[in-house]
């Protein structure tokens, strides 16, 4: 075991799913962002930030807040992230 | 004197295969290094922790795209561009450079702790900076020149793979 191995054997299992969210929704903005042959400079532009500020916010390092991907799925006028609905019994 | 460097596999994931560099002479790759450097280092815990999950899940969920990775400006006024870039994983003031081949292929380097708001006044980063560089500076020259081939997750000539600094 590699000193690697014994970082990712330590790390406490919240800091891996926070990443993993933050992952996913940049991952989901990049990829609407493709689809729409839409650049960060055009994001940037369209939220009034600099483009650093947005390549800093699709590392997934960024806890972005839920205000800002809020403006973000207005911008790009589509949904980022979703919630899952409780099952009721009448479902 | 020429130092002669090789390139190896560090870590493999489902998406991604992380290689590094290594000198000839010496017994850890560069990327070992780094993570040995900083594995005990009380005030890096949490920022080396984030790094290395964040590097499995690149792995084996996401793929490396370019978007996931900064570039450093200064990489970008050295003369002549490159196609491959160097870009870098920042976590808060922690550097860790590499060169993204394509989203299944990375190879990393070396990195450090930026004490300053430019790389070129914190002397060790900038060290490993340079290196990173030249790197991927010669790694393009060789995709030029067809001495350098990658598929899919694997670069396919590993062992012929001559660079040095």
């Amino acid at each position: 075991m590699d000193a690697f191995d014994r970082i990712s054997a330590r790390t406490p299992e919240t800091t891996k799913r926070n990443l993993d969210k933050n992952l996913a929704i940049a991952n989901r903005i990049i990829e609407i962002l493709s689809i729409q042959g839409k650049t960060q400079r055009d994001l940037a532009r369209a939220l009034g930030k600099a483009e650093s500020e947005i390549s800093k916010w699709l590392t997934g390092f960024h806890n972005l807040e839920l205000r800002t991907i809020y403006k973000i799925e207005a911008a790009l006028g589509e949904d980022v992230i979703e919630v899952k609905r409780s099952v009721t019994a009448s479902e | 004197m020429k130092n002669y460097i090789t390139l190896q596999l560090f870590k493999s994931f489902q998406k991604v295969n992380f290689y590094t560099f290594k000198f000839e002479e010496e017994e850890q790759s560069e990327t070992e290094k780094f993570f040995s450097k900083f594995e005990d280092n009380e005030s890096l815990e949490e920022d080396l922790n984030n790094l290395v999950t964040w590097l499995s899940l690149i792995g084996q969920k996401y793929g490396a795209k370019t978007d996931f990775f900064r570039h450093e400006a200064s990489a970008q006024a050295l003369p002549p561009p490159s196609r491959i870039m160097m870009r870098e994983v920042i976590v808060n003031d922690l550097r860790l450079y590499c060169v993204c081949l394509s989203e299944e292929v990375v190879i990393l380097a070396n990195g450090g702790i930026k004490i300053a708001q430019k790389v070129q006044d914190s002397p060790e980063l900038l060290q490993h900076f340079r290196f990173a560089n030249a790197m991927s500076k010669q790694i393009n020259e060789l995709i030029k020149n067809g001495e350098f081939a990658f598929k899919g997750k694997y670069i396919s000539n590993l062992s012929e793979i001559e660079l040095n600094y």
